[in-house]
């Protein structure tokens, strides 16, 4: 699978380049406009938001209403859009009186009436209304008929006014229980309630649009230079580069030359003990220094393996097979003294006949090889 | 291998699809949110519902002290004009009768008696936060300028549809205390009649305080209360007339008894009910030896006025008693806090 694919690299280089080029027509001259049209017009509307468009300061919505004496909001109602609210009730003709109370104490006053609820806003500038009717009230809840106060001498409300006809009445940080009760008077059923709420913090667009502004101008720079690179030129690492060509071209048979003339002196066991290659005092001054270097890391994947194995078919038979086990760890090493030494002279013979067939024309190195270099 | 070719040729395909289509999603949303937050004032505000399980006071401080200068106001005008008439608007209960008593003596007397002063300043209100109707608001004055005690009074208000009245009035006793209330923005609960968990309940320790008034220490009920200053008075004022009756063979009696429904209860913090009733109490005093029997003293004789004495005299008294009423469990005993006694009515039989 991996083969697969790295085998066609190499023939669609040249498509993959026409393909990086269309991707950049595509980011630098679509998608880079589209989002700077984008970053402008969020600007644009958030200046708008900001002027012509700002939320009005002051929230005035009104309910016709009819059929009933008494109006009462719900919980809450007067706090709908803030804190600070101006009830006005025009009742046409004789005594209109609005009144804050707690709910409660709306619904005891109620008791046994019919009345209108303004339930909250149907939008912005109309109150929802409905229809309600209180269950009668009991005998005891009724009391003295001498002892009842009107409207405007109870002593329930948080605050009343009344006015000949129509009414206003302000309140500010009330209760979320607070409810606003208009009286319209005896035989009067007919009002228009209008609630003028004065807005402290207005709803802010603007910064959010402007946000959205610069967020898309970023996204438009951004697909006009990164986006718009093909995806090996973003990266540090390079994916698809070519083979890397190492400093100094040495043969295969210059090496193993080198390699043998540094051991035959030592074929010869001296004393029977098993040799060892770096023990200080060995005689090593004829080695050619072909790299001085670290221990190489090799990363399989910064090879082209591609290459490799095309080097390697090119050379089928010359090739000496299983040579990982040339690594020099005399410490770990688990090959004897005797498979070692035939290995070295099988070497040498194939050396030998390698140069005499032709010098030359091998520049390939594998892994091997470099394990060689380092040695 | 031809088979791995055309799937990721088809992979790399779908991978596009998907890229283009992403972005296609994104520049929509991004379209569409441009113009959502282009709208003009927002989303229009919903009601929240309110939980109808908060008990708010049923009064703010500032809404207690208005009713209360009303009814001072109405109070005062009553004063000043030395008649009961409109008292009736702002005043009820047993308060209603003594006031208006108090001011019957005062237009013979010419003055209005010195402990019939209400202070307008408050130190303390209880505010209930009941929902139903009647409402009971407890609110102790500051001491009167002669340095009387405070004045504890019961503002009661029968209907929604009526205004709070004053419906009794206690002199506290000096040095006694009070239980402790919730402040007035949280509100306290209003307390009943039958209200269990308590050494006895409101009504029942009513009834055994008239008791003891009617036997003093030889009630059952002693030992369940602490003495009190209107026990002491009652008892010295008691041993002085009786001295005076059998000096001249004659005979006295008082009967208190309890008129039914009048009473007021409030819940304290510490579990105990303050509780304020009405103990009706009747004085007969019977003169021997053919003597006529004559007031006991000048607000009986402003009452009595210019009647025609007889052997036989009846003094009806309206009595207000406040009383706290320790929880079940607890080693205190009831303890009168606070009372109101006067006169109302003086007849020759």
């Amino acid at each position: 699978m991996r083969l697969t694919k790295r085998n066609k690299e190499p023939e669609s280089a040249e498509d993959s380049a026409r393909k990086a080029k269309r991707h950049a027509t595509i980011m630098r001259g679509v998608v880079t406009p589209i989002f700077g049209l984008m970053a402008v017009a969020a600007v644009a509307l958030g200046l708008l938001n900001a002027t012509i468009w700002q939320p009005s300061r002051t929230i005035t919505a009104d309910a016709k209403v009819t059929g009933s004496r008494y109006i009462v909001t719900d919980p809450d109602v007067l706090g709908l859009v803030d804190d600070q609210v101006t009830v006005a009730a025009d009742g046409g003709s004789g005594t209109v009186c609005v009144a804050i109370a707690s709910s409660k104490d709306a619904t005891g006053w109620l008791a046994g009436s019919s009345y209108v609820r303004l339930t909250g806003l149907s939008d912005w500038t109309t109150l929802s209304t409905e229809k309600a009717s209180a269950g009668s009230a009991s005998a005891s809840d009724e009391g003295d008929a001498s002892d009842a106060v009107a409207f405007a001498d109870s002593d329930m409300w948080r605050s009343v006014k009344c006015g000949d006809g129509t009414t206003t009445i302000r309140t500010k940080s009330t209760a979320i229980t607070d409810v606003a009760l208009v009286d319209l008077g005896e035989g009067n059923t007919s009002a228009d309630v209008s609630f003028t709420w004065t807005r402290r913090t207005l709803p802010d667009y603007a910064t959010p649009m402007y946000f959205l502004g610069g967020l898309l101008a970023v996204l438009a720079v951004l697909t006009a230079t990164v986006f718009a690179m093909p995806p090996h030129k973003r990266r540090k690492r390079m994916v698809e580069s070519a083979p890397r060509p190492s400093e100094e071209e040495v043969s295969i048979a210059e090496a193993f030359t080198g390699s043998l003339n540094a051991i035959k002196p030592s074929f010869a066991p001296k004393d029977g003990r098993p040799r060892r290659r770096h023990a200080v005092g060995s005689d090593t001054s004829s080695i050619p220094v072909v790299r001085v270097d670290e221990p190489v890391v090799v990363d399989p994947s910064s090879r082209n393996l591609v290459a490799d194995a095309a080097q390697q078919q090119g050379d089928v038979g010359t090739q000496p097979p299983a040579v990982d086990q040339v690594v020099d760890d005399s410490a770990t090493s688990v090959i004897s003294q005797d498979e070692l030494q035939a290995y070295f002279a099988r070497l040498a013979r194939e050396a030998s006949e390698d140069a005499a067939q032709s010098n030359g024309a091998n520049g390939a190195q594998d892994e091997h090889d470099e394990q060689e270099g380092g040695r | 291998m031809t088979d791995m070719t055309t799937m990721n040729a088809r992979s790399t395909r779908f991978g596009r699809l998907g890229r283009v289509a992403t972005k296609a999603v994104a520049l929509v949303l991004s379209a569409g949110m441009l113009v959502s937050l282009a709208a003009c004032e927002g989303q229009v505000p919903k009601v929240a519902s309110a939980d109808s399980s908060t008990h708010a006071p049923d009064l703010t401080v500032k809404q207690e002290e208005k009713i209360r200068s009303s009814i001072l106001d109405t109070i005062d005008a009553a004063d000043q004009a030395k008649s009961a008439d409109g008292l009736s608007a702002r005043l009820t209960g047993p308060e209603l009768e003594i006031r208006t008593s108090q001011l019957a003596v005062a237009s013979v007397t010419g003055s209005l008696d010195k402990l019939a002063t209400i202070p307008r300043g408050m130190t303390q209100t209880v505010i209930p936060t009941d929902d139903g109707w009647p409402r009971t608001v407890y609110t102790i004055t500051t001491t009167t300028e002669d340095q009387q005690s405070k004045r504890l009074l019961v503002l009661t208000q029968n209907s929604p549809r009526e205004n709070y009245k004053l419906w009794g009035l206690a002199r506290l006793f000096q040095g006694a205390e009070l239980p402790k209330f919730e402040v007035p923005r949280l509100g306290t609960e209003m307390g009943t009649v039958n209200d269990s968990k308590l050494v006895a309940t409101p009504a029942k320790a009513v009834e055994m305080y008239a008791d003891l008034l009617n036997k003093d220490a030889s009630s059952e009920y002693n030992g369940k209360f602490e003495d009190d200053l209107l026990r002491q008075e009652l008892r010295t004022l008691d041993q002085t007339v009786q001295q005076g009756m059998e000096a001249n063979k004659g005979t006295q009696e008082q009967t208190f008894t309890v008129p039914k429904d009048q009473i007021k209860v409030m819940r304290s913090t510490d579990g105990g009910d303050l509780v304020v009733a009405r103990i009706d109490s009747v004085w007969t005093r019977q003169a021997g030896e053919g003597r006529e029997s004559l007031p006991a003293n000048n607000n009986e004789k402003a009452l009595f006025g210019d009647g025609k004495a007889t052997s036989t005299m009846k003094v009806t008294y309206v009595n207000v008693i406040a009383m706290y009423i320790p929880p079940a469990g607890s080693h205190a005993k009831i303890t009168a806090v606070g009372a109101e006694r006067y006169a109302v009515k003086v007849e020759a039989l």
